[in-house]
């Protein structure tokens, strides 16, 4: 295995180096927070998560092996966090905002806003921000092992023998995953591509 | 190349991971096939637009939050028994075994302890015949040794006048 400085940094975190810990979580918080947050769509929650990873990171590090790299250990501990995240959520559902509410009176679903007709067209931002929007609710869309070997390669630009290992599959399975999550994200987005 | 042959390599193409001649292959076939190159188009800007959302980022404070953390969890976890490293997965099959052992020893001891008492008790009860009885009366044996086993000592005079008559 070629020289990775945080294989380094995380050998003396086994040994209770605190500080070899605090750099890890200072270049590694963004990453993490971020692959988090676009699986589960809570900042708040994600960030939560995000904490309760490097402590468990801190809590494990007498289990580490140097047998691959820090990231390949750190983003199997995020993935089954997320995991875990959405089978708690999926325990216990909660009321959506987003939810459409229900008519008293017929019981038919009412649109939480209201269209106006007399408004103007969206401007540049408006459309970005409906793209983002749609972005986001292509990937929450996506099977879960594809949406995290999508976001392994976007937000850590992780190598796909790398992936492999954290999605623990072979590297022709995870290259499959890659390429049926991005078909799906094509199709899904292919009315707001075209100009 | 065909259209699927094309488009099995979009990934790579798009990860920058074709070598010249490949990239060179697909690049003619999207430029000859409106299809391919439609395809081509729609899954790059799929893709553009994916990676274009931009990244949340943690709280300024967060580092010391986990920091912070780490402490709490240190204080909570229990002292480490130094002087016999048990592995943590032993340690309750370790427990039990040895609260086993103690529950074994204490069954045992409570059992002789109370044979103890039985063997007292009908000593008590039958004390007078006790006190009766010779227990010396294997000693005779010891007190007649004289008789089973005679010394054999020499009597020099007597060796002499055998040795007299003999002659």
């Amino acid at each position: 295995m070629p020289f990775d400085p945080d294989t380094e940094l995380m050998l003396k975190v086994r040994r209770g180096n605190r500080a070899a810990f605090e750099a890890l979580v200072a270049k590694y918080q963004r990453p993490v927070i971020n692959t988090i947050f676009r699986s589960i769509g809570d900042l708040a929650e994600a960030e939560d998560l995000t904490q309760n990873v490097f402590v468990q990171v801190w809590r494990v590090r007498g289990r580490y092996k140097p047998t691959a790299k820090f990231s390949t250990w750190l983003f199997t501990i995020v993935r089954n966090t997320c995991l875990n995240e959405v089978r708690r959520r999926a325990r216990h559902p909660a009321d959506s905002l987003d939810k459409p509410v229900t008519d008293a009176a017929d019981g038919s679903e009412l649109p939480w806003q209201i269209p106006d007709q007399q408004a103007k067209p969206p401007n540049e931002e408006a459309l970005a921000a409906e793209l983002r929007k749609r972005v986001d609710a292509a990937l929450a869309a996506l099977p879960e092992a594809q949406r995290t070997a999508m976001l392994l390669l976007r937000h850590q630009n992780m190598p796909y023998e790398e992936i492999a290992k954290v999605m623990r599959c072979s590297l022709s399975a995870t290259k499959s995953l890659i390429h049926r999550a991005r078909e799906m994200l094509r199709d899904q987005l292919k009315p707001y591509l075209r100009p | 190349m065909n259209c699927t042959e094309c488009q099995v390599e979009f990934d790579r193409l798009l990860d920058g991971r074709l070598d010249a001649p490949a990239g060179e292959l697909v690049r003619q076939h999207l430029a000859d096939c409106p299809g391919c190159a439609a395809a081509w188009r729609d899954y790059e800007v799929a893709w553009a637009v994916f990676a274009s959302l931009p990244e949340v980022e943690p709280s300024s404070n967060f580092v010391a939050r986990v920091m912070n953390q780490i402490d709490r969890v240190e204080r909570e976890m229990p002292a480490r028994v130094w002087f016999f490293p048990v592995p943590r997965r032993w340690l309750a099959p370790a427990v039990a075994a040895v609260m086993l052992l103690a529950a074994g020893a204490g069954v045992w001891m409570k059992a002789q302890h109370e044979a103890d008492q039985v063997v007292s008790q009908e000593l008590a009860a039958n004390l007078p015949v006790v006190q009766h009885l010779d227990l010396l009366k294997d000693f005779d044996i010891i007190a007649d040794l004289d008789r089973i086993a005679p010394q054999q000592e020499h009597d020099p005079i007597e060796e002499m006048l055998n040795a007299l008559w003999n002659s």
